[in-house]
C-alpha cells in the first residue's frame, strides 16, 4: 500500500528516456560520472545540470519524485556549504560541488526508474564485454551490481512495514521527535537486515530450483536497437567529452 | 466503541500513471459488539480497512470515526490512546516481530503503551495460554517460529493489552483445522465474556460463517452487500465476488434442492445430527 517513491524503484510509462536504449544510457551516465569527476569548470557543470533536467521532464516520471531525494539529502548540500565556507573555498566552487553531486544523484535517478531490472542486467553485461577476453564472470557480476542496485527499494519496503506494525503497538515513527526516531531505526536495524537476508535467501532457492545457472550466458530476445534520440543524447553527451578536452587543451 | 466510515476513498499514488484506487467511497456502521467479518477477493480494500481503523494510513476523501477518535488525513492527537483501543494483527506476523524473545515481544505492547503494571511476566503467560502454547514458548526466537505458532504469538501479542477492538487480517492462513477450532472458540470468549469488537479481513469463507454474526461482502474496491448468515447461504452473490460457498450451505442448498427438508447449521457436528435424526 505504500506509494512507488523509492529510491530506485522503476517507473513503468512510455517516454522518450524510457525507449532509449538500454546500453547508451548506460554509457551516457558514464560519461557523465567521469566528466563531472574530472572537471571543475561551471558551465560543464550547468550544461550537465540543464541535460539532466530536460531529461528528468522527458522521462514522465512526476518531478516530485526527484525533489524528494534532493529534499532527503538537503543537509548533506548544507555541510558541503559549510565546509566550503569554512575551507575559504570561492563560491563558483562551492556552486561547482554541489551541482556535481545532484547531477550525478539525479541522473542516477533518472537511469533507475526509466530503465527495468532486466534491462539493467542486459546493459551492464554488453557494457562490460569487452572484458570477455579476461574471462571474467560477467553475468554475475552484472547479476550483482544489478541486485545492489535494487537492494534500496527492497530494504525500503521492508523497513515501511515493520514500522507500521510497531505504530499500531504504540512506537509511531511518524509522530515522534528525532530522539524517538533514532530509537526506533536503531531498534529496528537487526530485524530488518534479518527480514532481507531471508528475502534474498529464497529469491537464491527460486531460481535455484528453476535451474538458473549463473555461469552460462543467457539468450536475449530483446532487440535493442539504436535510434534517433539514442544518437542525439549521446551527441550532448559527446560534446561534453569534446569541451572538457578542448578546455584542458589536450588536443 | 463505535467505528463508522463516512464515504471513504483512498488512492494511492495519486495523478500520476501508477494511481491505483483502494477503497472507493465505501461506509458502513459497526455499533455493537460482536464478530464482524470483511469478505472479499484479493485486492478488494479489506487490509485498507483495517489500516484505516488502526490509522496507519489516512484517507484520501471522507472520514473515519474510531469512537472519539477521527481519522481524516489531519494529525491525531494522542494518537497511541486510539492504537490502544484498536489491535492490528498483521498479515504476515513475521513483519511484527523486532525483539529477540517471544516474552519480549509480548511485551513490547505494554511497554510501548506505557501500560504500569508489575505482573507483566504473569499476563505474557495468560495472554499465550489464551492462544493455545505453553510457557516454553516464551524464551524462544519468534523469527525462528514456524508460521502456525508466529500466527498466535503475533494475536497474544495484541491481546496482552487488552483493546477494545481486535482487528485480525488473514487469520487462519497457515492454522490447521484444530487451531482453527481453537481460534474461533478463543473469539467467541473474547466476544461473550469480555464484550469485544472483532473485525475479521478474509477470504476463508468457512471459518467466518462459523464465527461471524455480521458480514460485509467486498469486491473491487466497494463493499457490495451486508447482512447476517443469511447473506452467506445465497451462493449466487458468492460466486459472482469469486468467494467459495461454505461447506454446510453448499451441502444444505444440495439437500433441499433434492427435495428433503433440513434446518440451518453452522456447525458440522450439529449438521451430521440433524441429518441423522431428519433420517430417522
Amino acid at each position: 500500500m505504500q506509494s512507488r517513491t523509492l529510491f530506485g524503484s522503476y517507473y513503468p510509462v512510455v517516454s522518450i528516456v524510457h525507449k532509449l536504449n538500454p546500453i547508451i544510457k548506460l554509457i551516457n551516465f558514464l560519461i557523465c560520472i567521469i566528466t563531472l569527476i574530472l572537471t571543475n569548470n561551471l558551465y560543464i557543470n550547468i550544461f550537465m545540470f540543464i541535460l539532466t533536467i530536460i531529461m528528468m521532464f522527458l522521462s514522465y516520471v512526476p518531478i516530485r519524485f526527484y525533489f524528494k531525494t534532493f529534499y532527503f539529502l538537503r543537509y548533506i548540500y548544507l555541510i558541503i556549504v559549510f565546509v566550503c565556507y569554512y575551507l575559504n573555498i570561492n563560491l563558483t566552487d562551492t556552486l561547482v560541488y554541489i551541482l556535481k553531486l545532484i547531477t550525478i544523484i539525479e541522473y542516477l535517478k533518472i537511469f533507475s526508474y526509466t530503465t527495468s531490472p532486466s534491462e539493467t542486467i542486459y546493459a551492464i553485461e554488453k557494457t562490460l564485454s569487452p572484458f570477455n577476453f579476461l574471462y571474467l564472470p560477467l553475468n554475475k557480476i552484472a547479476i550483482k551490481i544489478n541486485n545492489i542496485l535494487r537492494y534500496i527499494p527492497n530494504l525500503e519496503t521492508s523497513k515501511q512495514k515493520i514500522l507500521k506494525s510497531l505504530s499500531s503497538r504504540g512506537l509511531d515513527y511518524y509522530h515522534t521527535n528525532i530522539i524517538k526516531k533514532i530509537y526506533i531505526t536503531l531498534k529496528i536495524r537487526k530485524n530488518l537486515f534479518l527480514v532481507n537476508k531471508d528475502k534474498n535467501k529464497e529469491i537464491y532457492l527460486c531460481s535455484k530450483y528453476r535451474l538458473y545457472n549463473a555461469k552460462k550466458y543467457r539468450t536475449n530476445y530483446r532487440t535493442n536497437k539504436i535510434g534517433f534520440y539514442d544518437i542525439v543524447f549521446i551527441t550532448f553527451h559527446l560534446l561534453i567529452i569534446i569541451s572538457y578536452i578542448k578546455i584542458r587543451g589536450i588536443l | 466503541m463505535e467505528i463508522k466510515f463516512d464515504r471513504v476513498s483512498l488512492v494511492i499514488n495519486p495523478y500520476t500513471p501508477l494511481e491505483k484506487t483502494i477503497l472507493n467511497s465505501v461506509s458502513f456502521e459497526i455499533k455493537e459488539t460482536g464478530i464482524y467479518s470483511f469478505l472479499g477477493k484479493s485486492n478488494s480494500g479489506k487490509t485498507a480497512i483495517g489500516e484505516l481503523i488502526n490509522a496507519l494510513i489516512s484517507p484520501t476523501n471522507g472520514k473515519v470515526y474510531i469512537g472519539k477518535f477521527i481519522n481524516d488525513g489531519r494529525k491525531i492527537r494522542k494518537i497511541n490512546r486510539l492504537r490502544l483501543s484498536a489491535g492490528y494483527v498483521f498479515k504476515n506476523p513475521y513483519d511484527m516481530f523486532i525483539e529477540s524473545t517471544v516474552r519480549k515481544e509480548i511485551e513490547c505492547g505494554m511497554k510501548y503503551f506505557k501500560y504500569k503494571l508489575k505482573d507483566k511476566n504473569f499476563r505474557a503467560k495468560d495472554a499465550l495460554k489464551l492462544v493455545g502454547l505453553d510457557e516454553t514458548f516464551l524464551n524462544m526466537n519468534p523469527r525462528k517460529l514456524n508460521l502456525r505458532d508466529a500466527k498466535k504469538v503475533a494475536i497474544a501479542c495484541i491481546l496482552i493489552f487488552n483493546p477494545e477492538i481486535i482487528i485480525l487480517d488473514e487469520p487462519t492462513i497457515g492454522l490447521n483445522n484444530k487451531d482453527k477450532t481453537d481460534l474461533e472458540r478463543l473469539l467467541k470468549l473474547l466476544k461473550n465474556r469480555y464484550g469485544k469488537t472483532i473485525i475479521i479481513l478474509s477470504k476463508d469463507t468457512n471459518f467466518c460463517f462459523k464465527t461471524s454474526d455480521y458480514f460485509y461482502l467486498m469486491e473491487k474496491t466497494r463493499i457490495i452487500t451486508h447482512g447476517d448468515k443469511t447473506l452467506l447461504k445465497d451462493e449466487e452473490i458468492l460466486k459472482a465476488i469469486g468467494l467459495e460457498v461454505p461447506h454446510i450451505v453448499k451441502f444444505s442448498n444440495e439437500v433441499r434442492r433434492q427435495g428433503h427438508k433440513l434446518h440451518d447449521y453452522i456447525n458440522i457436528l450439529d449438521l451430521i445430527k440433524g441429518v441423522y435424526r431428519d433420517a430417522k
